[in-house]
């Protein structure tokens, strides 16, 4: 409510109160002698006694749910603005890495022509190690970039059958590191609820689907890597599971963080750019992805699809 | 043009630091190096003394890369251009954006694909395959593709594609009797290239070959070059 409305409300309870009263002063002076006598049956009279009791713990109540609605409104308006701000923070971190990749580009390939164009053929060479860092780098920075352009890009969906798609996965996985082969099965839940074909960008996808498997085959060396389709409750869970070295307690909240390494994890190479990656193909699905894990236990990891997608 | 000597190649950069090393580095893999500041000295160089071959920046004062191979065309030169392009752009968008440049590759590169793309596209030129760029129709046997209505035909009979497909059908297309690499692809085309995403290349591959027809070994249009990548073996006219 404005203050102006306030303001208008305060006058409106005082004049009646002040005008009213210098009326009765005034006539108290002057001695008038009138009275006002109402004829009232008393049936009536008990009516109005009942009403004006419960007219206090009325307007007590009517205040309260007004206070409810304004608490509700303002709740409201705090999670827009979180979402408003989340988005903002999201926009302004892509412009970041957006210029930060085109200042880094052209120092980049001139270090990287420089060094390939000094190298002699002997494999000590320095400027060898030099072309392998620059290119490191280039990747890196790239990623990056990339992985902030994919917040923007337009999906473009088509109907894709989960399972297949699982399917050609794990046996990408299988040709890329024959030692996974024999420990990754898939099971796949139809009975009473299948997962339906669903429209979905089918690169962005499987390229999730593709970084959750790896990652599974690459930190446990050894033991079954499970992953599970089945229907939940209007979702689509993509569930990989494994039985290796786990994430520790301490790191599991920052594991969606961009670059976010785990301190266990030094001597697996990685970029720690497969998560985030995750979680934003998820996001523009409107779906998303959790992670449950125990040191030294295993990592579950688990994609959620709508099988309805509310835009 | 005889490529059997030192191809001349025009180098249009306005960073010293990139036309340094890449002067250097051509020069070391037998090309005849000349550098333009920008895309206004690079015209001039340009008309002054046609090279086989120019390597523009699109990002540049004066006159960028874009408006720089407008300029050249509008002249009546058809040498070979290859753009060097924003990272994040894919073919289709640069594409879209010109028409008249051979290839494109994205900064930062591995100095020794820039010498592969560059040996490719003066092939590609000695052969008359460079025609093919301007072409509003090309044909390959009885498969026709429509570049600007985006629409196909085998024989009679339309064939619909997914935007993807078509992308890559085309620009295949473009470059016949290529080996392409899928992450080569993926970068060029998809404009965006993760460690594990070269599956993306096979899906559409999968989807032309159902689309066209195209499961004879013995009359493949689209080979799979083992573990290399693929290539579009037919010959290509333009129509």
């Amino acid at each position: 409510m404005t203050r102006a409305t306030d303001v208008t409300l305060g006058v409106l309870t005082a004049v009646p109160i002040v005008t009213c009263a210098a009326v009765a002063g005034t006539m108290l002076l002057t001695g008038d002698p009138r009275i006002l006598a109402i004829d009232l049956a008393l049936p009536a009279g008990v009516a109005i006694v009942g009403v004006a009791v419960s007219v206090l713990p009325l307007s007590a109540l009517l205040a309260r749910r007004g206070r409810a609605r304004a608490t509700a409104r303002l709740a409201e308006s705090h999670a827009a603005a979180a979402q408003a701000a989340a988005s903002q923070a999201r926009a302004d971190h892509r412009r970041f890495l957006a210029r930060l990749d085109h200042e880094l580009k052209n120092p980049l390939t001139a270090i990287r022509a420089t060094a390939v164009a000094a190298q002699g053929g002997d494999e000590s060479d320095a400027w060898r190690t030099v072309d392998v860092q620059a290119t490191k780098l280039s990747t890196l920075v790239r990623d990056l970039r990339k992985l902030a352009e994919l917040e923007s890009r337009p999906l473009e969906t088509e109907t894709v059958v989960l399972e297949d798609l699982l399917n050609e996965a794990i046996e990408a996985l299988v040709d890329q590191q024959p030692a996974a082969r024999g420990r990754v099965t898939l099971s796949v839940t139809r009975v009473p609820w299948a997962v339906p074909p669903l429209p979905l960008d089918l690169d962005l996808i499987s390229l999730a689907v593709d970084n959750v498997l790896s990652n599974a085959a690459k930190y446990s060396a050894r033991g079954p890597i499970e992953v599970r389709l089945r229907e939940h409750e209007g979702w689509a869970l993509i569930e990989v599971a494994d039985a290796g070295r786990g994430i520790p307690a301490a790191e599991l909240p920052f594991v969606f963080d961009e670059l976010a390494r785990a301190q266990n994890a030094r001597d697996v190479s990685g970029s720690g750019i497969g998560l985030s990656l995750v979680t934003t193909v998820m996001r523009l699905h409107g779906g998303d992805v959790s992670i449950r894990s125990a040191e030294g236990a295993g990592s579950l990891v688990t994609l959620r699809l709508p099988l309805h997608r509310i835009r | 043009m005889n490529i059997a000597e030192r191809p001349r190649i025009l180098l249009v950069d306005d960073d010293a630091a990139i036309t340094d090393a890449l002067a250097a580095f051509l020069g070391r893999s037998g090309f005849d190096v000349r550098v333009a500041e920008d895309g206004r000295i690079g015209l001039l160089e340009v008309t002054r003394d046609v090279p086989d071959l120019v390597v523009c920046d699109v990002l540049m004062p004066h006159v960028d890369g874009r408006e720089f191979v407008r300029q050249v065309r509008a002249r009546q030169l058809w040498l070979p251009i290859i753009l060097l392009t924003q990272v994040g752009e894919s073919w289709e968008r640069s594409a879209a954006l010109d028409e008249g440049a051979d290839d494109y590759l994205n900064k930062p590169f591995d100095p020794h694909e820039l010498i592969s793309r560059i040996r490719a596209v003066l092939r590609r030129t000695a052969q008359g395959a460079g025609s093919l760029r301007t072409a509003v129709r090309l044909q390959a046997g009885t498969l026709l593709l429509d570049r600007t209505a985006r629409r196909v035909w085998r024989g009679a009979d339309e064939v619909a594609l997914t935007p993807k497909a078509f992308m890559l059908l085309e620009y295949l297309m473009l470059h016949p009797q290529e080996v392409h690499s899928r992450e080569r692809l993926l970068s060029t085309l998809w404009g965006f290239e993760f460690a594990t995403s070269s599956r993306a290349v096979d899906h559409r591959i999968a989807e032309l070959r159902r689309a066209l027809g195209d499961n004879h070994a013995e009359t493949r249009l689209i080979e799979t070059a083992q573990s290399m990548g693929y290539q579009f073996t037919a010959r290509v006219g333009g129509a």
